[in-house]
């Protein structure tokens, strides 16, 4: 017995919105009524009750670009063509269609192979939110491809959500034609979000077959000691001497989407197409700087001591011993700030005793056995272990024990140091 | 050993007791042992789940099992009624691991009302399906689940173990992450179904549409296996809330121990007012007399604010007497889980002699038989008082539960009439899955899930409309032929299942580090949160210093004071539509759509232990506005002005004590707790003219309502009728806290009054 719907109540409810935000009644002063609806309705979140519907201005109409069609319907599609002597910041565009296939192959440990740079594509997309899950759709997804000329920029674009399955299907019809997909942070976000809305649009999911190198890692490696955020405009600044002006706060994305869809103005479009192809021309850049990096450290163009110390990081947990050790040294000589100073001595230090190099490990050691620092102990420590088990100094060995003991008291120390002593009371009773 | 022939005493005493003349034992109730009603395992139970259970002991089954074995076998969707300890979990877990050993790909959900039980369950099936020696793999999936484990679990989970909460936030929204599970999900297992009434029940009965919707999206049609405690209409609820056919399970072949039942009211001090000895001191010193004769003890109370006062007074107990402090322990919903497991396993251990708990511990944790139950107070309903019993003396032993009563005019009823409670039979449990708020935010979270296709349906109600109301709002948008979900907003977070309104409001502790201590809803927020309110938590008390309404926040210090705080309210209601009315006698009956305006003007300040009356405040709070419906009596001013032998004021008052005996009886026959349940008087008793007759309001105290108006019209009968039975059989002269409400609250005449109205209004039975 359910009362039909109620449609006097939705009316009851418009009627009680009108009056909340007709300001009759104060929500500051008292009776906003307690309830999620009203809540929100008097808050900013629903601006567009009762307004007129302003003029229309198609996508076609204002923007670059044409609406095009497949058998799911149809979609709009933009592109942008970057030529090879324009310069994005300090970077020129001709260099990416020079980047050796092979590069990709040093930065994912041999994990994807030597692809020509013209099977790379380079995507980003534009989303309804951030807050996840299958309400978030990706109204906007741009993809990047080497040309010989250049650079090119396709933007797929649903210019409304009977758009979507064109669109993705149009995007995956794209990428079988490439076997290299670039993103930043795509592992984690773009590409779960396109899986979602591929398995609600029923159709498979054109990923699967792509080998995915998800920058953001690498520039994390490189630069994260570094720069203060590893985002892509603050990298785009820093690292290419880009500057985007008038660009469009991230968070407003999904806003600038739904204002068009509500009001059919297609220029409100331009700033976020504006945005979509910046992210992927510095994307672009961007790898064209980090592959060669990972791909050849010994001759990586790098000018800071930390973007090394990061690098040598990288290459020390690929058991790439001998670059690390001389990557550490170059950013040892090239002057780090004290932290990072005695983070490379220590990790160069393990180096060292990993190859067998034992007076270079115990000249760093020393180093750092000498001074107040976050590795003081474990160099006192590696030092004992040497005195015990290489020189046999047994009394060595204690007084380095001891003096760690001093600086930080653990019961492995106090393991250590009464090992030691029982030792040097066994040793003693045999001589005597 | 010990501890049987010492509960026996007990209960010899106690049968001694109610003997006597003017005994505080009003009833005692007496249940014999019950044999075991024995049926063979069905034949297509798979060899190695005949043996795991043969290996536990288990060769046969109850009848009851048998039946609901036979029922999903043919397909049916069941609702097993069973009390505490029958074997219920069986019941769902036989199907579903046979028909895992049979396709190893088949997926069950299990929803239970809390983290704790998902918890519980969890290591009773680990040891079913360890035992069978199969790659089954059951997982709990809740908000305690660390991130990491997560995805694996998606992946990989035959069985998941969630909350309907965790279901609303956490995986219907990324459903598709779920495929897998979804398109192999053949079972729905429901327990504790009876929790799903009212507000929580509107919310997850819509809940279930989006859920279903989401199987049909992957091609599923999964199987319903609902469990739950007695009440009166388990079919009917089960069939409301998952909206298909559902058969029930009629049989019981559990075995039970000897039980014993005790009612104990408190003697009256002071006859004249109605005042009773505390409950609460009641309650602690019968928990405290089988704390010391070694009878592991559980003491229900009703309110979190009950429940702190017991556990200090009986840690006071325990330290007098020669047991640790830490062996009493309180146990409700603001603890920590970890905090909670603890306890739990120091109960089963008997580490932990008596437990001080809320509804928390009502539902089925296994925590182990006790001996004694005793509940501070009536639980408010007759199935959640069997429940609770049920918490003593599980198969075998005998067991004894004793509920003392409050000077509450819902357990004078109960204690004075306790054929009432043992004769009838449990409430109908209420839920109205169509309450427009509740249906609204879930229209947006489906939206969100799946885009609402033209035409679509969601439970029985057409979508155009909704949908095109949302669109105006800008919360969707059409394309296509279908609504979409258009707002950045995630809109499961913006809904709470556990009230109609998820706004609430934080508690600062400032007396050092500002300090985060607890969350509030909204409308608890407005009675315990005011300014210079006593605000308990822990069993510490503060002092409320500020009440930030704007930004939701109350700052509060720690004090040590000897009072406690209650808040004092003024309502208006006014009519919106009428949808039903009827003469009643002189008078008229009807129920329809309101508006209630309240506002919270002022406190008193109550003395422990004696509730005496130590000082008052004056509020100004900002005022509330509510659309409800409600059930309502009005009153021809030509049939009050018929009684020329009172004043105004005393008809006024008369009618408020009316307004007091009906909501006590409302709520017992809705089976809600009696403040869900509004009641208000309209102005104009003592003014003429048609327009104002004056009306009496029994409102559903939830914006937009959950359905409770109807049934009271309809039961109107019953409603009047059982409230003369309370008001004629009250002891107190003029009026208590049991009846009409206390004499200085309600005037001298009020009980009179209200006698003579009811009078006119039933027809006396035997006339």
């Amino acid at each position: 017995m359910v009362k039909p719907i109620l449609k006097q109540d939705l009316e009851r409810l418009r009627r009680q919105i009108r009056r909340v935000k007709g300001g009759r009644m104060d929500p500051g002063a008292a009776p906003v009524p307690p309830s999620v609806e009203n809540r929100q309705f008097s808050s900013d979140s629903l601006p567009y009750f009762q307004q007129e519907q302003p003029e229309r201005y198609d996508a076609e109409q204002v923007l670059d670009g044409e609406v095009m069609e497949n058998q799911w319907g149809r979609y709009f599609l933009s592109e942008r063509f970057y030529p090879g002597h324009q310069r994005h910041g300090d970077f020129e565009i001709a260099k990416l269609a020079a980047l050796p296939g092979e590069w990709l192959g040093g930065i994912s440990r041999g994990g994807i192979p030597p692809y020509d740079p013209s099977r790379w594509a380079f995507l980003d997309t534009e989303t309804t939110g951030l807050a996840g899950g299958t309400g978030t759709c990706a109204f906007l997804v741009g993809v990047g491809t080497i040309e010989d000329g250049g650079f090119r920029v396709r933007l797929f674009f649903m210019r409304d959500y009977d758009e979507e399955a064109a669109m993705l299907a149009a995007l995956a019809e794209f990428l079988q034609w490439r076997d290299v997909l670039i993103t930043y942070n795509g592992k984690t976000y773009d590409v779960p979000l396109l899986e979602t809305r591929y398995r609600l649009a029923r159709k498979p999911f054109p990923f699967g077959r792509l080998h995915h190198l998800d920058l953001l890692h690498g520039a994390r490696q490189l630069w994260k000691l570094r720069m203060e955020s590893c985002k892509l405009t603050h990298l785009e600044y820093e690292v290419l001497g880009f500057l985007r002006e008038g660009d469009l706060p991230g968070e407003l994305i999904p806003y600038y989407y739904f204002e068009y869809l509500r009001t059919r103005q297609a220029f409100r479009l331009v700033p976020l197409f504006h945005h979509n192809v910046m992210d992927i021309v510095t994307l672009a850049c961007l790898t064209g700087i980090v592959l060669p990096a990972f791909a050849s450290p010994a001759d990586a163009d790098l000018r800071h001591g930390e973007d090394m110390l990061g690098l040598a990081r990288w290459l020390r947990r690929g058991q790439a011993h001998d670059d690390a050790g001389e990557l550490y040294r170059r950013a040892i000589d090239s002057g780090l700030p004290d932290e990072s100073l005695f983070r490379a001595l220590w990790e160069k230090a393990m180096i060292e005793k990993r190859c067998g190099r034992r007076d270079r490990m115990l000249a760093m050691c020393s180093d750092l056995a000498d001074v107040r620092n976050d590795y003081r102990i474990a160099a006192l420590e590696e030092l004992a272990k040497h005195f015990e088990h290489h020189e046999k100094d047994l009394d060595q060995a204690l007084r380095c024990t001891a003096q760690a003991l001093d600086y930080k008291p653990s019961p492995e120390l106090r393991h250590r140091k009464n090992r030691l002593v029982r030792k040097l009371t066994r040793r003693d009773e045999n001589q005597r | 050993m010990r501890q049987d022939r010492s509960l026996e005493t007990a209960v010899e005493r106690i049968e001694d007791w109610s003997k006597q003349p003017g005994s505080p034992i009003t009833a005692l109730w007496r249940k014999p042992a019950r044999e075991a009603d024995c049926r063979p395992l069905p034949a297509e139970v798979s060899a190695p789940l005949r043996s795991t259970l043969a290996a536990r002991g288990i060769r046969q089954l109850y009848s009851h099992q048998l039946e609901a074995w036979e029922k999903i076998d043919r397909g049916e969707n069941v609702v097993i009624p069973t009390p505490t300890a029958s074997g219920k979990t069986l019941c769902y877990n036989l199907p579903v691991l046979n028909a895992l050993s049979e396709d190893p790909e088949t997926c069950a959900l299990y929803l239970f009302p809390t983290k704790a039980l998902s918890e519980d369950q969890l290591d009773e099936l680990q040891s079913l399906i360890s035992g069978m020696g199969s790659g089954i793999r059951a997982f709990t999936y809740d908000g305690d689940t660390p991130q990491d484990a997560r995805k694996s679990i998606r992946q990989r989970a035959n069985i998941v173990l969630t909350n309907p909460d965790m279901l609303h936030t956490g995986v219907l929204p990324h459903h598709t992450k779920w495929a897998r599970f979804f398109e192999h999900l053949r079972y729905i297992v429901i327990d504790e179904l009876h929790i799903y009434r009212g507000v929580f029940g509107s919310h997850v009965g819509n809940l279930f549409r989006r859920l279903k919707r989401i199987c049909d999206f992957y091609g599923s049609k999964p199987l319903f296996i609902c469990c739950s405690a007695t009440i009166a209409n388990p079919k009917e609820l089960a069939g409301k809330l998952i909206e298909q056919p559902v058969s029930e399970i009629e049989s019981n072949g559990a075995p039970q121990g000897e039980r014993f039942f005790a009612f104990y009211n408190p003697p009256v001090v002071n006859r004249q007012l109605g005042i009773r000895r505390s409950y609460i001191a009641e309650t602690r010193r019968l928990a405290s007399s089988f704390l010391e004769n070694g009878q592991q003890t559980l003491v229900f109370a009703n309110s979190r604010l009950a429940t702190e006062i017991l556990v200090r007074y009986l840690k006071d107990a325990a330290e007098r007497g020669a047991l640790p402090p830490e062996s009493v322990r309180g146990y409700r919903g603001g603890y920590l889980p970890r905090e909670r497991r603890e306890i739990e396993k120091q109960l089963r251990e008997g580490e932990v002699r008596a437990v001080v708990a809320t509804n928390a511990l009502e539902l089925g944790i296994d925590v182990g038989s006790l001996d004694t139950v005793v509940m501070a107070g009536y639980p408010g309903t007759i199935a959640s008082t069997w429940q609770r019993a049920g918490r003593a003396g599980r198969r075998q032993s005998l067991s004894l539960s004793l509920l003392v009563a409050s000077s509450a005019p819902l357990d004078q009823f109960i204690v004075q009439h306790p054929s009432y409670f043992f004769d009838a039979s449990p409430e109908h449990a209420q839920i109205n899955p169509d309450n427009l708020e509740v249906l609204i935010s879930h229209v947006k979270c489906a939206a969100f899930e799946l885009p609402i296709q033209d035409g679509e349906t969601f439970g029985p109600h057409p979508t155009a409309g909704l949908c095109e109301f949302l669109g105006e709002a800008g919360l969707l948008h059409h394309a296509g032929n279908s609504w979409h979900w258009t707002s950045e907003s995630y809109p499961a977070d913006a809904v709470s299942l556990r009230t109609v309104t998820s706004d609430n409001f934080v508690v600062v502790d400032i007396t050092g580090e500002p300090n985060v201590i607890g969350e509030v809803d909204f409308n608890s927020a407005l009675t315990t949160l005011y300014e210079k309110a006593i605000y308990l938590h822990e069993g510490r008390l503060f002092h409320v210093e500020r009440f930030d309404y704007k930004e939701r926040k109350a700052y509060v210090k720690n004090v040590e004071c000897n009072y406690y705080t209650d808040a004092i309210d003024y309502t208006q209601v006014k009519v919106i539509e009428t949808f039903e009315s009827e003469p009643l006698g002189p008078a008229a009956r009807s129920y329809g759509e309101v508006r209630i305006n309240r506002q919270i003007v002022g406190f008193k300040k109550l003395k422990f232990y004696t509730a005496e009356n130590v000082g008052a405040g004056k509020l100004s709070m900002p005022e509330q506005e509510m659309h409800t419906t409600a059930f309502r009596l009005t009153f021809p001013h030509a049939f009050l002005q018929s009684f020329t032998d009172y004043s105004s004021a005393e008809k006024r008052s008369g009618l408020v004590g009316l307004g007091n005996v009906l909501r006590t009886v409302g709520s017992l026959l809705l089976m809600c707790d009696p403040r869900d349940l509004g009641v208000a008087i309209s102005s104009g008793v003592d003014r003429s003219g048609p327009e104002s007759d004056p009306e009496l309001y029994l409102y559903d105290n939830f914006s937009g309502g959950i359905g409770q108006s109807e049934p009271l019209y309809r039961m109107h009968d019953q409603l009047l009728r059982r409230s003369r039975d309370l008001l004629v059989s009250c002891p107190c002269e003029a009026g208590c806290p049991s009846c009409v409400g206390p004499l200085g609250e309600v005037g001298e005449k009020a009980k009179e009054v209200a006698c003579r109205f009811l009078n006119e209004l039933t027809p006396a039975r035997n006339a």
